[in-house]
């Protein structure tokens, strides 16, 4: 009798504690985050400041951030996209957004921004420009403006007095800079980090419209057509590597070694984002960024049909997963909107040289390099704005660009047309799915 | 070697020392490289660091958890020798003494697992990870990893336990031994370069792959090696010297477990090249 009635307590005490177990285990909230913030990424530690203010603000929820460099990132988000179990909040390119948001599978974000005052408020007018039929789906973080580095020392030594502003003198400066025995242009070709100089250039001879229809519009397989620019962009890669631009081996120069060989006054132009002004003061020092490197904007190119005056520019962004339960919704919209806040983003500028989507104030500015004040005042004052292709054309058109028309134009394997041809082919086979 | 000529020899002697310098060179530069500055580097790739950087190594291993995905590293491939190695000499012993019928066909099911990339699978692996809740779990990835390595694996014993006479085994069974006293103090003493050589690659395999961790393991505390090295990219600048000063760390372990036994590599390889 005793051993059945100490039978029957422990099964009521069990039934207690299991359901005050799962009680307990309802109330708390788990989010994963799949970001770029790896342990030697600058901008990591302020971010992960707003998650643990965020975790003390919110005890019953708690936050997994994981780090990973953007390819392994981007594999890691393509393959949990496909299984259809996405992360449930995912630092993403606005081109990835967009496919993945055709399956459904990321929240559209811009009807909770626009109707929260504060967050809304929170951004500089340029995310409306973000914004299609009503739809975002990525907070912006931060974004980056194309601008044409130049080393003064090898200017000066060289004998050239201030940076192209046109298309001819940069050819002449070119020619000038390689018969001196130094690099005209660097790049991290091991990388493919031709992306954003191939975009600039089909803003000059397409134009940021043009640029649009071939990346979401009419002209998404018109790669090949004359009309659309980007065959006379190719055309004038091929004069700057005619012209010597490039290392003979830039297609296997890994970034590093090219911003260190920048630097160290082996190299005179660099044309890639703002991110290069927070590189090259992590190997050489604020000081010596602030003497000795100058920014430019990108030369006009003459008799080209595109925006002379325009410009690129990239951002990154978190994107929300669609398959949240409510609470872990609410608490990731609370919880990016803290991260793209002015707080969180003018800590970032200061610290790091990143320039950021989010307003700050004066004193922030006061605080930053002269080439990043130089950059913002000249993408404040333009109108056109359009995405590098790694940001903006569909993943696949990208690739192709950067990984196999560009390098091969660089080492002389394919002539423009083929090279336009192959983008092309890709395009089609992409948008007959 | 004996009968060649001298002219013979130095070429062959060429050769070697070619290849020698083809795998040391790069060997050495990461040494090296892991002692210097960033800056250092764009002046003196190839030559010894003008200051030698040890705090480098410090900075690395503080820098990311490289104890812990050295520990995980470590469980991982114990958890698969244990797992492939186990399962692959009981597969290898059953195809290769025991005559059946479909045996044949059956070796070659085992062994068309070779032909089945990761990549083709990885994403029905995920998905089946996400819905068993084995996330960030190293036995859930170690039962992957056997799966991938047991075709090879078989592959290579099978190898060596076929060439075992049976009258060893037949004087064993006269003796009053049964198939699992056979199977563990016959069979798998004779065929211990085998299991060896099978050991070797596999944990090596394990050790430097970098997708099935990549994907199925989310949280810091569970990564591998691996995924620790990406750590040192970060989105728009690396440091190579510290990713060279962690990626010798990572190294050590395996070339150690290479050293003590590699003699075993090349005799249990070559054997099975020549006699299978």
């Amino acid at each position: 009798m005793k051993s059945k009635f100490f039978l029957f307590s422990l099964v009521i005490v069990m039934c207690v504690v299991f359901s005050l177990s799962v009680a307990i285990a309802a109330d708390k909230v788990e989010l994963r985050m799949l970001t770029y913030f790896t342990n030697t990424e600058e901008s990591a530690p302020y971010y992960m400041e707003a998650v643990e203010q965020f975790e003390k603000d919110y005890p019953n929820v708690k936050v997994y951030v994981e780090g990973l460099e953007s390819s392994s990132c981007r594999e890691k988000t393509a393959i949990e996209m496909a299984s259809g179990s996405p992360p449930d909040i995912v630092q993403i390119a606005p081109s990835f957004a967009h496919e993945y948001s055709k399956q459904g599978l990321l929240l559209n974000l811009w009807p909770f921004i626009e109707a929260d005052e504060e967050w809304v408020n929170n951004y500089t007018k340029g995310v409306k420009s973000f914004v299609t039929n009503g739809e975002l789906y990525f907070a912006p973080l931060g974004i980056n403006y194309g601008g044409l580095y130049y080393n003064k020392r090898v200017f000066n030594k060289v004998g050239i007095k201030e940076p192209p502003k046109t298309w001819k003198e940069l050819i002449e400066q070119v020619k000038k800079i390689r018969t001196a025995g130094i690099h005209p242009f660097l790049a991290g070709g091991k990388e493919y980090r031709y992306a954003w100089f191939i975009s600039q250039l089909m803003v000059r001879t397409a134009g940021m419209e043009k640029m649009r229809e071939m990346a979401i519009g009419s002209e998404v397989t018109g790669w090949t057509k004359p009309e659309n620019g980007f065959i006379q962009a190719l055309s004038l890669f091929k004069e700057l590597v005619d012209a010597g631009g490039f290392p003979k081996n830039v297609n296997g120069l890994s970034r590093e070694v090219a911003y260190m060989m920048f630097v160290n006054d082996q190299g005179a132009m660099w044309y890639e984002g703002s991110w290069l002004i927070g590189a090259f003061e992590r190997l050489a020092g604020k000081d010596f960024v602030e003497e000795n490197i100058g920014w430019a904007p990108f030369p006009s190119v003459e008799g080209a049909e595109g925006d002379q005056e325009g410009g690129v520019g990239g951002p990154l962004g978190l994107a929300i997963s669609s398959k949240l339960t409510d609470q872990q919704e609410k608490m990731a919209l609370e919880l990016v909107k803290r991260m793209t806040s002015s707080q969180t983003q003018t800590k970032i500028l200061v610290g790091t040289s990143h320039p950021t989507m989010a307003k700050t104030d004066r004193e922030a500015w006061n605080k930053v390099s002269s080439l990043l004040k130089q950059e913002q005042n000249y993408y404040g004052s333009i109108d056109i704005i359009a995405f590098p292709s790694d940001v903006w054309f569909t993943p696949s058109v990208d690739s192709v660009i950067k990984e196999i028309a560009v390098p091969a134009i660089v080492d002389g394997t394919m002539t423009v047309e083929e090279a336009a041809e192959a983008v092309n082919k890709v395009a089609e086979k992409y948008f007959k799915k | 070697m004996k009968n060649m000529s001298k002219f013979s020899k130095a070429i062959v002697y060429m050769v070697l020392l070619i290849q020698t310098a083809i795998v040391l060179i790069p060997i050495y530069w990461m040494i090296i490289t892991a002692f210097k500055t960033p800056m250092e580097l764009t002046n003196n790739r190839l030559g010894l660091p003008s200051v030698w950087h040890f705090e480098n190594f410090i900075e690395a291993w503080n820098v990311s958890n490289m104890g812990n995905y050295l520990k995980n590293s470590i469980i991982l491939v114990i958890l698969v020798l244990i797992i492939c190695i186990g399962s692959a000499s009981s597969i290898a012993f059953v195809l290769s003494r025991f005559r059946f019928r479909g045996r044949n066909a059956l070796y070659i099911f085992f062994i068309a697992g070779l032909m089945v990339p990761v990549h083709a699978v990885i994403i029905p692996v995920y998905a089946m990870a996400v819905k068993l809740g084995a996330l960030n779990n190293l036995l859930y990835l170690s039962l992957i990893y056997s799966a991938f390595g047991l075709p090879f694996a078989t592959f290579i014993l099978y190898s060596f336990m076929w060439q075992i006479p049976h009258e060893i085994e037949e004087s064993a069974i006269i003796d009053g031994c049964n198939e699992w006293k056979v199977f563990t103090r016959i069979i798998l003493p004779i065929t211990r370069d085998g299991l060896i050589s099978a050991s070797i690659l596999t944990a090596l395999n394990t050790w430097n792959d970098l997708l099935l961790p990549l994907i199925l393991l989310n949280r810091e505390n569970m990564k591998t090696i691996s995924i620790g090295l990406r750590t040192f990219f970060a989105e728009f600048f690396s440091d190579p010297t510290l990713l060279l000063a962690a990626g010798f760390i990572s190294m050590l372990p395996v070339l150690l477990f290479y050293v003590i036994l590699q003699e075993k590599v090349v005799k249990g390889m070559t054997m099975g090249a020549v006699k299978g």
